[in-house]
């Protein structure tokens, strides 16, 4: 056991360098400073048992995040299965490792210093030793869905899933938005992002309860707004095997706009608990979904062809050099008034009212956007030589 | 089945492709060769549809490729990586191409089967993405993906490059048989003259983006002028 363990940290740590680390280091101490700053501001506010709920609720996101970015890593690789490791002592070395599996590390190291401040001694220890424990059998069963088989040549659960859902709903042309975002490794770390937006949208409701909302709009709409426009980034790397073929470029942009629609409802379905906590509303995020999709997701793609292709395989966390910031001063500025309706509206009006208003301007943009993509694909034929040099000249 | 009207495309002001008049006729295997710069690939997005051409046409049946995207339809084309979809399997990306061509599940996997001998085991059921695959499987996913529709036109930029020998002979099997059975037109840039002579009924010379040559030849047959030009541009 105990050299199974040597081994797996010397491969863990084998080829890494310094700087690998910086990211990372860099990630938890933004999580750190800003819990720090917003206990530190709060912690006379608000009661003991609410501490408790908030890193209760951060074991949903962390189980999310390990399904979505965690390999099989239950398969013993070529070096192990030539040696004389039996098969017991190997699944109680993945059982004991859990324990210091830096994917269950994540979450304790993260919420660390607001456990410790926030909560009263020895609530602090135990609430930690629950939340260290959660992530462990947290990651415990995620190894156990994506567990492969012992060659690796049975396909995991989840890819059966997958490959049932396509097969029965043939939607391969709509696979390639999900399955782009899903499988690039830049575009996976986009969905990290939106868990920090959530974080930070938990800890400053404590602080004012309109910025609260702002965090929240901003949880819904990046789903709908942002990947979506990365998501034509990564298209213009294989544009041509769109456009050799008879799919249609509005049909993508529809397909798009239905993704956008899933995510935003996604982000509005979590962030309802969260709401019934704090007391906002819950017809708030879903206003925000039906807004940020139906308004937000066109204007963001309203003229996001004219990008330059973002290396999918990059593995680069923070680097997004090669998307060239597809944004347009055009679409800078439609963001812009959607944010802007988005943030007075609530504060100018009642939250009912604004909701009414939002929400009936997202169902005014879904009735639209069929047509509206047909015009959007004419935009694009009228200048398609112009986009597609560019995106050859990568 | 292809005609090319005054066509040109310049880039930073030199002609990259300058063809006064050609026309390629339906069922016919033409082979593109000349030296790196002579204007095959550029010649093959033009017809695609992907690059603005600075003067002149392509048209396909006598429609303007730029015009009307009809061409899509029936015509199966692998250029580079970008036709493929790197992110998917080779199993999405060929039911994608069926998806986009109104293939049944079904006739899929009866014509999936025609291109066994081709992937040789080391393409389907890996669970790998096509990124994932050597420049050799990536270039046969390509193939398979353009052959797959039987279409009635085929266009293939460097088919042979990263292939094994069996392999290479494989595709140009495919393509023949393709063109025998279906009526398939094929254009097909090389820079293997064997293959080129082995394959095609018709060869285009190109060089600097001009029309070198425009020969019709027997497959299996050796040129001695298209050898004769190749080895003294290195003399």
């Amino acid at each position: 056991m105990k050299s199974l363990a040597r081994l797996q940290f010397r491969q863990m740590f084998r080829g890494k360098k310094g700087r690998d680390l910086v990211g990372p280091a860099i990630l938890i101490l933004y999580f750190w400073i800003i819990e720090l700053i917003v206990f530190i501001e709060v912690r006379e506010k608000l009661p003991p048992l609410a501490g408790v709920l908030i890193f209760m609720a951060f074991f949903i996101p962390d189980f999310i995040l390990k399904i979505i970015m965690e390999r099989d890593h239950s398969v013993m690789d070529a070096f192990l299965k030539t040696r004389p490791v039996s098969q017991s002592l190997w699944e109680r070395f993945l059982t004991v490792s859990q324990f210091w599996y830096p994917a269950n590390l994540a979450l304790p190291v993260a919420i660390a210093p607001a456990c410790f401040m926030f909560l009263a001694f020895p609530l602090n220890i135990v609430m930690f030793i629950v939340v260290y424990l959660g992530s462990v059998f947290g990651g415990f069963l995620v190894m156990l869905l994506k567990h492969r088989g012992t060659y690796q040549s049975e396909k995991s659960a989840s890819t059966k899933a997958a490959r049932t859902f396509k097969s029965t709903t043939g939607h391969a042309i709509f696979g390639l938005q999900s399955k782009s975002v899903l499988r690039s490794k830049r575009l996976r770390g986009a969905i990290i992002y939106l868990t920090v937006w959530m974080f930070i949208m938990f800890l400053s409701y404590a602080v004012q309860d309109r910025l609260a909302e702002l965090w929240l709009f901003y949880f819904i709409c990046l789903g709908s707004s942002v990947l979506a426009q990365y998501g034509l980034g990564v298209e213009a790397g294989y544009f041509s095997a769109i456009w050799t073929r008879p799919v249609s470029i509005s049909r993508v942009l529809k397909d798009k706009f239905m993704l956008a629609a899933a995510l935003s409802g996604g982000a509005a379905l979590i962030s309802i608990p969260v709401c019934i906590w704090t007391g906002i509303p819950v017809y708030l995020p879903l206003a925000y979904a039906l807004f940020s999709t139906g308004i937000g997701c066109p204007i963001a793609l309203v003229d996001a062809y004219n990008c330059t292709p973002l290396d999918l395989f990059g593995k680069t966390f923070f680097n997004y050099q090669g998307s060239k910031g597809t944004f347009k001063v055009s679409t800078v500025l439609g963001m812009t008034v959607v944010l802007g309706l988005a943030i007075l509206l609530p504060l100018l009006l009642s939250d009912l009212l604004a909701a009414i208003i939002l929400g009936g301007l997202g169902l005014i943009g879904f009735a639209f956007h069929r047509p509206f993509f047909d015009w959007v694909e004419r935009r694009f034929l009228a200048n398609k030589h112009k986009y597609m040099e560019k995106y050859l000249s990568k | 089945m292809i005609t090319l009207t005054e066509l040109r495309k310049l880039y930073n002001g030199v002609a990259a492709l300058d063809i006064d008049a050609l026309t390629i006729e339906e069922g016919q295997i033409v082979g593109l060769v000349g030296n790196n710069g002579a204007g095959k690939t550029t010649m093959m997005r033009l017809i695609l549809d992907i690059i603005r051409a600075d003067k002149g046409f392509a048209e396909i049946d006598g429609i303007r490729v730029d015009k009307d995207p009809v061409w899509k339809t029936f015509t199966g084309s692998y250029l580079d990586s970008t036709f493929l979809v790197e992110f998917y399997t080779p199993e999405e990306f060929f039911d994608f191409v069926a998806e986009a061509y109104g293939i049944p599940g079904n006739e899929l996997s009866q014509r999936v089967r025609t291109y066994e001998t081709l992937m040789n085991g080391e393409i389907m059921g890996k669970g790998k993405l096509i990124h994932d695959h050597s420049n050799g499987n990536r270039q046969k996913i390509g193939i398979i993906g353009a052959m797959l529709i039987n279409p009635r036109l085929l266009i293939l930029d460097e088919p042979f490059n990263y292939l094994d020998p069996s392999s290479q002979l494989v595709v140009a099997k495919l393509i023949r048989e393709m063109n025998r059975d279906l009526g398939t037109t094929c254009l097909v840039s090389s820079h293997n003259l064997t293959s080129i002579n082995d394959l095609c009924n018709r060869i285009l010379l190109l060089e600097k983006g001009k029309l070198l040559m425009d020969k019709p030849h027997v497959p299996g047959s050796t040129d001695p002028e298209l050898e004769a030009y190749f080895l003294d541009a290195v003399r």
